[in-house]
């Protein structure tokens, strides 16, 4: 139905940020940045609160921690004004036992203050393990399930690699956040916080010289960062050039090496390449950079507190001791400051993935199963199409008004321009997508009155688009029927006529295959999908397309074997070349929404009709 | 590795420059709290205010050289991890240049990708990091230490066992979070894969009723994802812990030992301050590094896959000693003499004592069913392949004997999917003759049948292609490849399943065309449709690998039952009878 296009460069995103390191993140677009942060920030935190014991352990543990952190420098300090005044009055000399009495008391305090941190920061950090990582696996459970509830329009509309993104990477960026920034951010505050309280308490003269010097380099962070977007931004754009060519060129490896281009591809990609050297070259400068520019304002505080101190402490109006806690402070405040702007833009991150994520989980469902449904043990197959109305967007209609019957064990055929409505028509058989109005009817019960999964059980559908998922090739095949033996995996690959490639492969059977690698061509691919369907064994078959890839003389086997395992069984079969579906029971013409034409191939042929049309255009070109 | 050891090697100067200027770098700033303490031993104490200016100069001092030095060895490292990533990739795009088809396919396309961007990103970044996060712990440690002896020589024992301890403590993790650490890269993968598999088959799974399993299946993928993460978490949930810890025990440690000292008068009050940040700026350093430690492992497998790739010999190699050849008098122009063609550890071959000859002028049509063989044919003319056993030769020259560049200068080749490049509809098409006259262009379209809806786009010739040809359907795009190869001049076309996706009108005309342009040369049209190769010279059939005729379309019909199945198959009864 539409068209998936991989990309096979991936976001590098390592957010690998504790101490301030330099975030290696890719500049995001739009991505990163919210639509409505309020909204899905409420709705996050709903769900983190649902884990509040845990949250609680971790806030409380921050507190208690970080509040022992702050205090270290004040009992250094007393420590070390204990030990002068000690020396200042007794002079010097003396063993470990009066330098228990001097600094015994402060130093085992420190000790204390310090383990005892560390086992709440080990209690915080353990309980945090699991907190976001369950948050994500929640998110995704749901996702899960609201993809076997999504209707098949969601599929249609949306590409799948937008989808996967929402499913995968979404959840681990916010569990990833939540594990490092928000712990970060809670652990940071709770410093700072302390941290000020303490230094007022101890000078507000100082702590205002140290606030004013500190929020210069918030500032210098804001303004670079400002600065080198510009940079990144080329970064990014000639990457992404040099990337998009290569990929280009390995996708079109066969065509550059029988054409002997590899001196001008080579030739190209030095150009790129060298146009990257010096636009990541500026920019991985720029990002490292602003971490010394950082630095030097922070120990610029440090040198402006190491003097105002001496002075202060020469004056008498400060002891060395507090002095020295001020110097303490400024390193242990310089890294909350640096961190809460990273923490800032990684949470606008957060935000925006699981806004992303809500939006998936809020898109509308199917209807709701009917709630007495019925039940056909012994379906006969006889189909009946009703005055269908259906469209894919509620004011357009495709078909304004469809009706028809079918026998039960007859063989019907549908036929048509690209857009006539051939799938569609099956598609509202399977219930894949529900009618505007008119009913469906199997064996005289409207398809509205069983369950999807009732009705899907007895109709067994092939389509163009083969899909296989990656596992052998006789798990592929039995993925209609699970408990298949090997005989009967064996026995219908026969009838569908890959037996012999399958055993032209390494592992045969045991050969595990996937949609992606090019192990088995797309006929092959079509062939494996008509064994499942035939393993199935269903009451109806819907083949779609299903031979469209296989040789036409493959095809007419598959086709007999097909025949003779669907003798009972009603079947609607799509094919485009006319001359697989001449002994049909029923051809139905369709053409813009609606059937034109009902018949046999004879009766058909017999009259001046649109299938008579169609036929010979098929086949006066042989001749000629 | 060894890639990337070869390139530091080649750029020495440049490393040497960085570690000197780490070297600089750490000792300025180490030099801070050296000031710091001077400023409480030979200020405050003496309570000589001069001498706190001047030594708060001399810090300030410090700190702008420090700042300076660092700027420079972030240039030097932004430098050179650019260059590692240039390097590489300049490397491994010539490789991948120089394998074989089959070398390519082996990694496949996606990988392959992968390999030559996103790997390489993740090494330029690596590079940096370590240049700047890694390379400064041990520079840093050491200076530490040189200052802390300065100090005191008894009190470096501190400094040093913190060190010890932190990285053995970080070995332990290591060690124990690594194997986690793979699993999940593993768990994640599978993640992607099944997922990826739900939406893109949801209509299969609907059909077969199995949204049930499925969603168990997912389910199962992500709690075994989550439950490693969440035990990874755990391994490292006693990494701040254990900071904190040795931070902890290490001041005490100085403050006891240095008091000692201080009372005793070894050293001044201003040398504990001076130690106790010289442990401290030292286990930062250590610490920073060993967070970014963690990217290493990913690195060395960026590394490794890259290595692969440049470590893979091509299969096919060209002869380093050429015979005299091309005989463009010879008219057989290529010739299957007992090919025999199977992949490796196949219960069944793929081609079988295959003979036949194309002729200069003539038509050769190869048709069978899916998996008979038919496409293998071409790629083993243009060696995309070797044979298993037989010989092909190219103008009596065995094909083996001469260079791929020859071998592919005498094939002109339309692929069964048709691949473009973006660029201009005449960048595409002069890629096979960058000498080809606007003229000759317009000629191989005419024949291709593309001319009329080239002349349609605005800007003609010039018009854009989009990457992979996006902006054109399947049937034109068919028609741009096959013009691009007419406009190749070669003894030598090979239309390898080209018309499918053309309509049975442009089939006729192009093939009537084609006959009439191109009559010297021998081409070979591989095929199912029976109509678009019954009027050619000869015919062969293929049937599971093996020849099941050759012959004009008159012939096979009578004597091919193969052929004649095929036939049936394609046309209708009457048409079928009367022929």
């Amino acid at each position: 139905m539409k068209k998936q296009r991989k990309k096979p460069q991936q976001k590098n995103q390592q957010v690998l940020n504790n101490e301030g390191l330099p975030e290696t993140e890719d500049l995001t677009d739009m991505e990163d940045i919210p639509k409505n942060s309020k909204a899905s920030a409420k709705r996050l935190m709903a769900l983190l609160l649902k884990q509040k014991g845990a949250l609680l352990i971790i806030l409380l543990a921050a507190v208690v921690s970080n509040g022992l952190y702050a205090f270290t420098p004040i009992i250094m300090g007393k420590a070390l004004d204990q030990l002068i005044q000690a020396i200042s009055a007794n002079g010097i000399g003396g063993g470990f036992e009066q330098l228990a009495e001097i600094v015994g008391l402060p130093l085992l305090l420190l000790a204390m203050a310090y383990l005892i941190g560390a086992a709440f920061s080990f209690l915080q950090e353990y309980t945090m393990a699991s907190v976001g990582e369950k948050l994500a696996l929640s998110l995704r459970e749901k996702i899960s399930e609201k993809i076997t509830r999504l209707p098949l329009h969601y599929y249609d509309a949306n590409e799948t690699g937008e989808v996967l993104s929402r499913t995968t990477n979404d959840p681990d960026k916010i569990a990833e956040i939540l594990k490092t920034g928000a712990l970060q951010f809670a652990n940071a505050l709770c410093n700072l916080v302390f941290s000020i309280v303490i230094m007022f308490v101890l000078s507000p003269v100082m702590a205002v010289i140290i606030i004013a010097t500190m929020s210069l380099s918030v500032f210098a962070t804001k303004w670079i960062s400002g600065k080198t977007l510009a940079i990144f931004y080329e970064n990014q754009k000639v990457l992404g050039e040099l990337n998009g060519k290569i990929e280009e060129y390995y996708t079109g490896n066969l065509i550059i090496k029988s054409f002997n281009q590899q001196e001008q591809v080579i030739k190209t990609e030095r150009e790129l390449s060298e146009r990257q050297y010096q636009a990541n070259k500026k920019s991985q400068f720029v990002i490292y950079a602003i971490y010394p520019a950082i630095r030097f304002l922070t120990q610029l505080s440090f040198v402006v507190t190491a003097i105002v101190g001496g002075i202060f402490a020469i004056n008498g109006t400060m002891t060395i001791g507090t002095v020295q806690a001020f110097l303490q402070y400024v390193n242990q405040i310089a890294d909350p400051i640096t961190q809460s702007s990273y923490f800032i833009n990684s949470m606008q991150a957060a935000l925006a993935s699981a806004e992303r994520v809500f939006e998936f989980l809020d898109e509308p469902e199917e209807v709701p199963e009917t709630s007495t449904p019925k039940q056909i043990n012994q379906p006969d197959g006889a189909v009946a199409f009703e005055h269908v109305r259906f469209g894919y967007h509620p004011d357009e209609l495709l078909m304004e008004d469809i009706s028809f019957t079918v026998r039960p064990n007859e063989m019907v055929a549908i036929v048509g321009p690209t857009g006539a409505g051939k799938t569609t028509l099956v598609n509202l058989l399977m219930r894949f997508y529900e009618l505007d109005g008119g009913t469906i009817k199997v064996d005289g019960i409207d398809i509205k009155d069983l369950t999807k999964s009732g009705l899907r059980r007895m109709v067994g559908m092939v389509l163009q688009d083969t899909w296989l998922f990656k596992g052998t090739i006789a798990e592929n095949i039995a993925y209609g029927k699970m408990d298949a033996t090997r005989e009967e995996i064996i026995q219908v690959a026969k009838a569908a006529r890959c037996d012999h490639f399958i055993r032209t492969l390494s592992e045969g059977y045991e050969t595990v295959i996937s949609n992606e690698e090019g192990t088995v061509s797309q006929g092959q691919m079509q062939l494996l999908t008509i064994a499942r369907a035939m393993l199935a064994n269903p009451a109806l078959m819907i083949l779609d397309e299903a031979t469209s890839s296989v040789d036409t003389k493959t095809e007419l086997q598959v086709q007999k074997a097909m025949l003779s395992s669907m003798k009972g069984k009603t079947s609607f079969v799509i094919a485009h070349r006319l001359s697989t579906i001449k002994s049909a029971d029923l051809i139905l013409v369709m053409k813009n929404g609606t059937i034109v034409e009902k018949g046999t191939h004879q009766e058909l042929l017999a009259a001046d009709t649109f299938y008579a049309e169609l036929y010979n255009s098929q086949f006066n070109n042989l001749t000629g | 590795m060894t890639y990337l050891f070869q390139f530091l090697k080649e750029k020495k100067t440049m490393l040497f420059l960085i570690i000197l200027a780490t070297v600089i770098q750490s000792f300025s700033m180490l030099a801070v709290p050296y000031f710091a303490a001077k400023i409480i031993d030979d200020g405050i104490l003496k309570k000589d205010l001069m001498a706190i200016v001047i030594l708060g100069l001399q810090m300030l001092a410090a700190v702008g050289l420090s700042g300076l030095i660092s700027l420079w060895a972030s240039y030097l490292s932004a430098d050179l991890a650019a260059l590692s990533g240039k390097y590489l990739r300049d490397r491994i795009f010539d490789k991948t240049q120089v394998l074989s088809i089959r070398d390519f396919n082996r990694f496949s396309t996606a990988s392959m990708i992968t390999r030559a961007t996103s790997d390489i990103t993740v090494i330029q970044q690596t590079v940096i990091m370590f240049a700047q996060m890694i390379l400064p712990a041990p520079i840093i440690a050491i200076t530490a230490i040189i200052m802390t002896i300065a100090v005191s020589p008894t009190l470096v024992w501190i400094p040093i066992i913190a060190m010890v301890v932190f990285m053995l403590a970080i070995y332990l993790i290591f060690i124990k979070a690594s194997p986690i650490s793979k699993t999940i890269q593993k768990r994640l993968d599978v993640i992607n894969r099944i997922m990826g598999e739900a939406i893109t088959g949801v209509r299969v799974i609907r059909a077969f009723d199995n949204s049930e399993f499925e969603r168990k299946r997912t389910n199962q993928a992500f709690l075994n994802y989550a439950d490693n993460v969440i035990r990874l978490n755990k391994t490292f949930a006693v990494f701040s812990p254990l900071i904190w810890s040795i931070v902890g025990i290490s001041m005490v440690a100085v403050l006891w030992f240095g008091s000692f000292l201080v009372l005793n008068g070894e050293i001044q009050v201003g040398g504990i301050i001076a130690v106790s940040e010289y442990t401290i700026l030292l286990l930062i350093a250590l610490i920073m590094s060993s967070m970014v430690m963690v990217m290493l492992p990913k690195m060395k497998a960026c590394l490794d896959r890259t290595q692969v790739v440049l470590d893979t010999i091509p299969e096919i190699a060209d002869e380093t000693q050429l015979p005299a050849l091309q005989n463009p008098d010879n008219p057989a122009k290529i010739v299957f003499d007992q090919v025999s063609f199977s992949y490796r550890g196949a219960e069944e071959s793929v081609l079988e004592g295959i003979s036949f000859s194309c002729e200069q002028g003539k038509t050769t049509a190869i048709i069978g069913g899916t998996g008979s063989g038919k496409s293998t044919i071409a790629s083993l003319m243009l060696r995309l392949y070797d044979v298993a056993s037989g010989m092909i030769t190219l103008e009596g020259t065995d094909i083996r004997q001469m260079t791929q560049h020859q071998l592919r200068e005498a094939i002109s080749y339309v692929p069964q999917k048709a691949i473009l490049f973006s660029g201009t509809i005449a960048d595409n098409l002069r890629m096979g003759n960058s000498q080809a006259t606007s003229a000759e262009l317009e000629q191989a379209a005419q024949i291709a049948q593309a001319h009329d809806f080239i002349t349609v786009l605005a800007e003609g010739y010039q018009s854009p292609v989009a990457q992979g040809g996006t902006n054109f359907s399947g049937g034109q795009k068919q028609r741009l490849c096959i013009a691009r190869a007419l406009v190749k001049k070669a003894p030598v076309y090979i239309f390898d399943d080209s018309f499918s996706a053309l309509d049975f009108k442009t089939d006729g005309a192009l093939r009537k065309a084609l006959k009439r342009e191109m009559a010297d040369a021998a081409m070979v049209i591989v095929a199912q449709r029976v109509s678009t190769i019954m009027d050619a010279d000869q015919i062969i059939v293929l049937d599971a690998g093996r020849m099941a005729g050759i012959g004009r379309h008159e012939e096979l019909i009578k004597s091919c039952s193969v052929y004649q199945e095929i036939v049936a198959s394609q046309l209708s009864e009457t048409e079928a009878d009367s022929l």
